[in-house]
């Protein structure tokens, strides 16, 4: 084979590129050594691309609000924070060599925000590996019990959720309903539970549909559905899949009450859906059924606050407002930077004991709302215990918190409760 | 080094070896032979899952969190043969349905839509392979086999991987540097020649087809007990265009450029993009890296169609006679290779 | 109504959606010999252009329109600035199918890395209702479906009556013969390409203003079923597309009535697998005997 320079300079540059990529984190961590003692970093390790791309601005709307009230009351320990928006491509396959790619490129990295229901299986490992906490957002039943320590989950897992729609529907009235969940991960998640919990409440299940997502039509499964007679659909799809039913439900028949969880807050689903079949139409039939988040005035509005202080990095703040895992996103940065303070240690190995100290009750612990009241109770040798914008977070021993859920209703350009589900009522459900 | 470096490491390798066999599998299909295999990707996935479920238990096992057929606990490196043998048999089947007298893109669109049914059915097929969450909780067999570091038990893995793909590029090698090799070209270059010699060129194409699949299905094991969990989002009909991109830019039929360009764009096009100053929004490194590899893609098959490392025009000189002109450079060798 | 009745009918909504997608991917193939798998991209472009003209103020008809002519030009740029340049450099059909996913996948990731992850929708008056024989449809589905019967006819019409028509016919089935005919090759095959862009456009709104959102990945998912429908029915000819229209909405509405609504696309393609395997060329077609690309 003749080998004409052209080739060859090819080649060469070929093999450079290759071993450079290589090499690059190594020249990475070590200019990140010299930052490191200086800014500490939070990962937002979510989809930036692919079928849930939205995951990613979802969760840098808690980072973000979170780094500006942090840096605010004088960072942790010293050190300012940062949030470093990490693609995760949507796919484990994708996923990993990312996941890798970001432990080894920083020694700055404390914490993670990351783990939705399309990737969390196969980084959770990661980061307990490399021994960094993660706050992770997918309700996978594989964590319900799960045993990695540096893995954490706020939000009510897919188990609960689904139980709590079924208990939903038969708290609002309605004894006839049917269930129209997505065939993609984050529906199906929910799905068993609530179709299990229909029948463990007696509620009659007249229908049981999974529709393929993202599809041009689905006129005969909403004719199945429109026969049936339902009083109310407990349903969980991506935007333009409901988008796409919802109006075609909206034309062959009425669109009855619809009973869905956080996705249905999140502000794509509602843009989608307002779209296909009116503001007005939506608003006077969907119940959400959420975790429950008490009146807790002090720590929403900082929330919000910090949102709408952060247009710069998160385009169109006000859109994520009443977005759950935003919502729970932001605690989760604020939880870490109060366990390091508790630590007096930005390690990520030594300060990770010390996330349920300031998040669980304890004798005499003051409850704060915020992080500078936190960081200031501490400060004064206090025990805290951290009551968030999403609620108090009181984690078990697999790491899951999970609060209470309550079914919402949006009215006058915001979510209000109409009802809360105790404890009691969605056990029955499970 | 630190221990995440090192894992980083270790990824790239692993995810090199991965491709570049991924690569010469479809080298052998499409750049050797000219068969268009438009749903490449579905014999990898194949044996990703095959493995996959050979060497997880019995799913009732996994405090039902997951559902999927088989699952038989079988030791290394049994999961792996399995996968093998799985990707053969799923490329002979598919063999028999599109390897017909259809005109090439008639072809192409009914192995697209192969590609489309694969991902469909197992989304919608929950019991098979966990549908849309895919699976979990694979195990790296390193992991029982060596009791070290598991820095020790990754970095055997990677050995082994890059054993795997010296044996493949043996295998390759025997293949297309041979007289089969020969008739191989010959079906790409001229099938109705191949067939007036009473050659069957249908049947040399299903072979390559088969072994192909055979090889994609190794690639597809490694990746999966590398990275431990398999799900349909990452094996949408598109992926197949990436190893298609490698086997252009590197030289269809050079199984050195095939692996080069298995490096350059399956992984360091993808790293090279995380490169770039965070503050761009990381939805656009992603488009960028798709759109890199179409760039490179049109670029390469406008000024360089052969690829980096072109494969060797052959000339015989008729004994008697004066040599004969030198075509090697005039004529581009795509015409006449993507011809049908 | 019954149930196998109304799926009937869907089926015909959805085919009357399709139809005009398939068209114009099968005109323009027929034509150019380009297997142009970057038509999803086209399609993509075009409905977010009529987004934007929408949300302006511009009522949804309108911006179909003006972006289904955006649309034309795009096609028309696409075969100029890169497939014909390609195929004068000596690259054969089957190196063009690659050229135009390569194509496809830089307009579909530019149009993402502009739009982003969020969800559109049309701006258009709240729906009307009306039974049309026992079928509820829609003022916009109405529209539509006689948007798709005008162009057909259209289609129809142009192709075998005018002279554009013959010329196109001409290329289609023996391209070196119509050349030496004196027929203006490069004049119709972008006439082919513009007519093509044009459907995609009108196509794309038509779809979009079905699934009531839409986002950036929304044309080229629909993209094989579009293909899937044009190359059922038979390249290259127009009641061709229909047919596998209709067939491909009709089956995968039945799918979904009777069997399992979540492969009910797996249907339309088995349906296209097992024709193509009876009948290589599709189901009504004059199969070129053309081995090289037009452009």
């Amino acid at each position: 084979m003749k080998i004409s320079t052209r080739m060859a300079t090819v080649g060469a540059s070929a093999l450079i590129l290759a071993m450079s990529s290589a090499i690059a984190p190594a020249w990475g961590s070590s200019k990140a050594a010299h930052k490191s003692s200086s800014t500490l970093e939070f990962a937002i390790f979510h989809d930036y691309s692919g079928p849930n791309a939205a995951y990613g601005p979802e969760a840098a709307a808690g980072c973000f609000p979170a780094e500006r009230i942090i840096n605010a009351a004088g960072g942790v320990l010293g050190h300012p924070v940062t949030c470093v928006p990490t693609d995760a491509k949507g796919d484990p396959a994708d996923a990993v060599p990312a996941a890798n790619r970001l432990i080894a490129s920083t020694s700055a990295l404390v914490g993670v925000l990351g783990g939705g229901s399309d990737d969390a299986t196969a980084i959770v490992p990661l980061f307990q590996q490399a021994g960094i906490p993660i706050f992770s957002t997918t309700g996978e039943a594989s964590f319900d019990h799960s045993t990695a320590s540096y893995f954490w989950r706020i939000l009510s897992p897919d188990s609960a959720q689904g139980a709590a729609m079924s208990a939903a529907a038969k708290k609002l009235g309605f004894t006839k309903v049917a269930t129209v969940f997505g065939n993609d991960s984050s529906a199906q998640g929910s799905a068993p539970a609530a179709i299990l919990g229909v029948g463990k409440i007696h509620l009659k299940l007249v229908a049981n549909q999974t529709i393929a997502i993202g599809q041009l039509s689905y006129r005969s499964e909403v004719q199945k559905l429109v026969s049936s007679k339902p009083q109310a659909i407990i349903s969980e799809a991506d935007p333009q899949t409901s988008a796409t039913y919802f109006s075609e439900l909206a034309q062959l028949g009425t669109v009855p009450s619809l009973i869905t969880d956080p996705v249905s807050q999140e502000p794509n689903w509602r843009t989608a859906v307002i779209g296909a079949i009116g503001k007005s139409t939506l608003n006077s039939k969907d119940y959400a059924v959420v975790a429950y988040e008490p009146a807790n005035a002090p720590a929403y509005k900082a929330y919000t606050g910090a949102l709408k202080a952060s247009a710069k990095k998160v385009p169109q703040p006000l859109q994520w407002e009443s977005d759950p895992y935003s919502v729970a996103d932001y605690d989760s940065v604020v939880i870490m930077a109060l366990a390091m303070d508790m630590a007096h240690s930005s390690s990520p190995k030594v300060y990770n004991r010390y996330i349920t100290k300031v998040t669980n009750p304890s004798a005499g612990a003051v409850v704060v709302h915020t992080y500078a009241a936190g960081k200031k109770a501490l400060a004064q040798g206090k025990h805290i215990q951290y009551a968030g914008a999403s609620g108090a977070i009181i984690f078990d021993r697999w790491h899951n918190a999970g609060q209470g859920f309550a079914i919402e209703r949006y009215k006058n350009g915001n979510w209000h409760i109409i009802s809360r589900l105790s404890a009691a009522e969605i056990k029955a459900a499970i | 080094m630190s221990a995440a470096t090192q894992l980083y490491l270790a990824t790239l390798g692993t995810y090199i070896c991965v491709n570049v066999i991924a690569s010469w599998a479809l080298d052998l299909q499409f750049g050797v032979t000219g068969v268009l295999n438009f749903c490449f990707i579905i014999f990898q996935s194949a044996g990703a899952y095959t493995a996959a479920v050979l060497s997880l238990g019995p799913a009732s096992t996994s405090s039902g969190f997951q559902q999927y057929i088989v699952g038989l606990h079988l030791p290394f490196p049994v999961p792996i043969l399995g996968a093998m043998v799985v990707g053969g048999v799923l490329a002979g089947v598919v063999g028999l349905i599109s390897l017909r007298r259809l005109r090439s893109d008639y072809q192409a669109m009914v192995m697209l839509v192969v590609s489309v049914i694969a991902t469909t059915v197992v989304s919608a097929q929950v019991g098979l392979f966990n549908g849309p969450a895919g699976i979990s909780l694979v195990t790296n067999p390193m992991v029982s086999l060596i009791h070290a570091s598991r820095q020790t038990q990754i970095w055997v893995f990677v050995a082994f991987c890059v054993a795997c793909m010296i044996v493949v590029g043996f295998i390759m090698y025997a293949l297309v540097y041979s007289p089969y090799g020969r008739v191989l070209r010959a079906v790409r270059e001229n099938d109705r020649a191949i067939e007036a010699l009473g050659r069957n060129a249908n049947r040399h194409r299903m072979q390559v087809f088969i072994i192909g699949g055979v090889l994609a299905g190794l690639s597809g094991a490694l990746l999966v007990e590398f990275i431990g969990a398999w799900a349909p989002n990452g094996w949408f009909y598109p992926e197949t265009f990436v190893f298609f991109t490698a086997v252009i830019v590197g030289g269809r039929g050079s199984l050195l450029g095939v692996a080069i360009g298995a490096a350059v764009v399956g992984v360091g096009v993808q790293q090279a993009v995380e490169y770039l100053p965070i503050t761009l929004n990381p939805s656009v490194i992603a488009s960028l890296e798709w759109i890199i590899t179409g760039a490179l893609t049109l670029t390469f098959l406008w000024i360089r169609p052969q690829g980096m490392f072109p494969e060797r025009r052959r000339r015989f000189p008729v004994p008697g006679r004066a040599a004969p002109p030198d075509f090697s450079e005039e004529l581009s060798p795509v015409r006449e290779a993507f011809d049908v | 109504m019954s149930e196998f009745a109304s799926a009937i009918g869907f089926g015909i909504v959805t085919a009357a959606i399709l139809a005009v997608s398939s068209v114009g991917f099968t005109l323009q193939f027929s034509v150019t010999n380009v297997f142009n798998l970057s038509y999803g991209s086209v399609m993509t472009a075009t409905g977010f252009i009529a987004y934007g003209l929408n949300n302006a103020g511009l009522n949804i008809w309108s911006s179909m329109a003006i972006a289904a002519l955006g649309g034309g030009v795009i096609s028309v740029l696409m075969n100029w600035l890169i497939f014909s340049r390609f195929i004068r450099h000596g690259l054969s059909r089957f190196g063009m199918v690659i050229v135009t996913i390569a194509t496809g996948l830089i307009c579909d990731n530019t149009i993402q890395a502009v739009v982003g992850p969020s969800f559109y929708s049309y701006n258009v008056p709240l729906e009307r209702v009306h039974d049309i024989g026992g079928m509820l449809l829609t003022t916009q589905e109405l529209i539509v479906i006689a948007i798709a019967i005008v162009l057909m006819t259209l289609t129809h019409v142009g192709l075998k009556y005018t002279r554009l028509g013959t010329a196109m016919r001409g290329l289609s089935v023996n391209s070196s013969l119509a050349r030496a005919s004196g027929v203006p090759t490069r004049r119709v095959v972008a006439a082919a390409w513009f007519a093509s862009g044009v459907m995609a456009g009108i196509g794309a709104v038509a779809l979009f203003l079905d699934t009531g959102a839409f986002g950036a990945t929304t044309g080229s998912s629909f993209l094989i079923i579009v293909i899937a429908a044009a190359v059922l029915g038979g390249v290259g000819s127009a009641e061709g597309a229909v047919v596998g229209a209709l067939v491909v909405g009709i089956s995968t509405e039945i799918a979904a009535a009777y069997w399992n609504a979540e492969l009910k696309n797996v249907v339309a393609f088995l349906i296209l697998i097992v024709v193509l395997l009876v009948r290589p060329q599709g189901i009504f077609s004059q199969l070129s005997s053309e081995r090289t690309a037009v452009g």
